[in-house]
């Protein structure tokens, strides 16, 4: 399955020093000096040594402090900036931080990595604004949802995952849904007659979403999930719910992507991230109006095996000169990022940002 | 046999980009020792799909989903793009506006991270001894092999396959043109 910020983890490793150092002060005391700009591909190559070392400690920190930052963001409901280190540090203990460490880790870490203290500063803000909602998601998820259980079990700690966590089904039925059945109660029959129309026998899987199966089906631009005769749930589909010019479904959740990110795929300031989709909005109506990025989000991480999947060399076209196969090594690029595999172990060597 | 259709217009969505600067129009030479092989002319994924008679569909669909700004991006793709024939054959139950988000999954099915020839391809059939794997943008691996001399690729579970003739090089990412839709399927009357 994927993860998206795996990718991303691996900046962190592979970012060098200087993203070691942003990394650290970011955590430390959010003074907002970490480096903000991405390293370029050749501090990656040569780095990895040392980056690795740093990158490690980095990633540790970075793990501790936002996850706790979460937890700060569910009981307080503020996105202080300046504040949050330190109750990120008190709340380390409590029910919902610890939940959310499996998850957490390298998302944060990336978003530290990559980031500085003005941008996390902003983001925070963001997440105080929703977060007594995403809290409500992520508990719900973990308390009724066994397919956010078995992603925890199985990935050992991915950004990805708390994206989903944040985004996954929303409660309830969706608004058009609600008004034409009173109340998210279809009649049987009706229900028959949708679960035998179109798509009812496909799982989340199909339509790219990273849910397990379960009783869903769809209809009018939402995959809808049941409990039993009612429904429970609803995930709006790329194309359908979320098509441009529509608004962005107020209770769908979303996140931000690491500065490499934003600058490779020229992503600018409007846009959100979910379900390994990075849609551009309107500024000032938050209607959708194209999609900047599709994303595997699947992960690659220095010292790790190589996911499945990227047999073929597959390099953009004009970074083939500098990154070729050879007996020494393969490259394969993935959501913005260039990877160097050892060709015998097939572990992740390096990760290389693309940046001109 | 393959086919590459090259073309030198000039694409101003990438006008500023590092692309262009490396992107020429020529015509495919192999590089059998990097594996590195066509070069690409200056258009966008978008514009390739758009000049495709057979592709009006997926053209249709890219531009409903508003992916055509990712795809003149300098992000890089590879698409195994189904061709009219392929999509309309999926039936009723694909058609209409009611069947968008479906018809995106199956897209998304066919999207590939990077840039992808032919040669790379078959190079990696080759030298792994059998068949290969790449992942979709979707939420499964699609398969390559050689069968017969020709190159195919199929589903991951195998049930549907089709053979890459032809490769349209572009700026950003490689369009291969496919007769066959690789993604499961099911009617309703189940």
């Amino acid at each position: 399955m994927k993860y998206l910020l795996a990718a991303i983890s691996t900046l962190a490793l592979a970012a060098v020093p200087a993203m070691a150092q942003g990394n650290g002060n970011g955590n430390g005391g959010n003074n907002g000096s970490g480096g903000g700009q991405p390293a370029h591909a050749e501090h990656a190559n040569h780095s990895n040594g040392g980056g690795n070392a740093e990158r490690g400690n980095g990633a540790d920190r970075g793990n501790g402090n936002g996850n706790a930052d979460r937890g700060n963001q569910a009981n307080r409901n503020n996105g202080n900036g300046n504040r949050d280190d330190n109750v990120r540090n008190e709340n380390r203990g409590n029910g919902n931080v610890a939940n959310r460490n499996n998850g957490n880790v390298n998302r944060n870490t990336v978003n530290r990595n990559a980031g500085n203290g003005n941008r996390n500063a902003s983001r925070n803000v963001d997440n105080g604004n929703r977060g007594g909602q995403d809290l409500n998601r992520g508990n719900r998820g973990n308390g009724q949802n066994q397919d956010f259980d078995r992603r925890d079990g199985r990935d050992g700690g991915l950004i990805d995952r708390i994206f989903y966590r944040e985004t996954g089904l929303i409660d309830g039925c969706p608004p058009g849904l609600a008004k034409k059945r009173n109340g998210c109660l279809p009649p049987g029959q009706a229900r028959q007659r949708d679960r035998a129309y179109r798509y009812g026998n496909y799982s989340p899987d199909w339509w790219g979403l990273p849910y397990g199966r379960g009783d869903y089906f769809y209809e009018d631009g939402y995959l809808l999930r049941y409990s039993g005769d009612r429904i429970s749930g609803y995930i709006p589909l790329l194309g359908g719910a979320l098509r441009i010019g529509n608004p962005w479904p107020s209770d769908y959740g979303y996140d931000r992507v690491p500065d490499y990110y934003t600058n490779y795929y020229g992503l600018g300031s409007d846009y959100r991230y979910a379900d390994n989709v990075v849609y551009r909005l309107d500024p000032e109506t938050a209607a959708i109006t194209s999609i900047a990025a599709l994303l595997t989000g699947d992960e690659f991480t220095v010292g790790q095996p190589a996911p499945r999947g990227y047999d073929v060399y597959n390099v953009p076209y004009s970074f083939r000169d500098r990154y070729r196969d050879g007996p020494d090594a393969y490259y394969r690029y993935n959501d913005g990022y260039v990877y160097q595999i050892d060709p015998e172990t097939r572990l992740v060597a390096a990760a290389i940002e693309l940046l001109l | 046999m393959i086919s590459n259709t090259l073309s030198c217009r000039c694409l101003t969505a990438l006008a500023s980009s590092a692309l262009l600067t490396l992107a020429a129009c020529g015509d495919t030479t192999g590089d059998a020792e990097s594996g590195a092989n066509g070069a690409p002319g200056t258009l966008s994924l978008a514009a390739l799909i758009a000049e495709n008679d057979e592709l009006s569909t997926v053209e249709t669909l890219v531009e409903e989903a508003g992916l055509a700004q990712a795809f003149d991006g300098i992000a890089a793709y590879t698409v195994l793009a189904p061709s009219d024939d392929a999509l309309a054959a999926l039936g009723e139950d694909f058609s209409g506006d009611e069947a968008r988000p479906a018809l995106i999954a199956v897209l998304r099915g066919h999207i590939l991270p990077g840039y992808l020839t032919s040669e790379d391809i078959t190079t990696a059939i080759e030298s792994n001894g059998g068949p290969v794997e790449m992942q979709t943008m979707g939420s499964g691996t699609l398969t390559f092999a050689m069968e017969d001399d020709v190159l195919k690729v199929s589903s991951d579970d195998g049930a549907t396959s089709a053979a890459i003739t032809e490769e349209m090089l572009g700026a950003n990412g490689v369009i291969l043109p496919i007769d066959a839709v690789l993604k499961q399927v099911e009617t309703h009357d189940q």
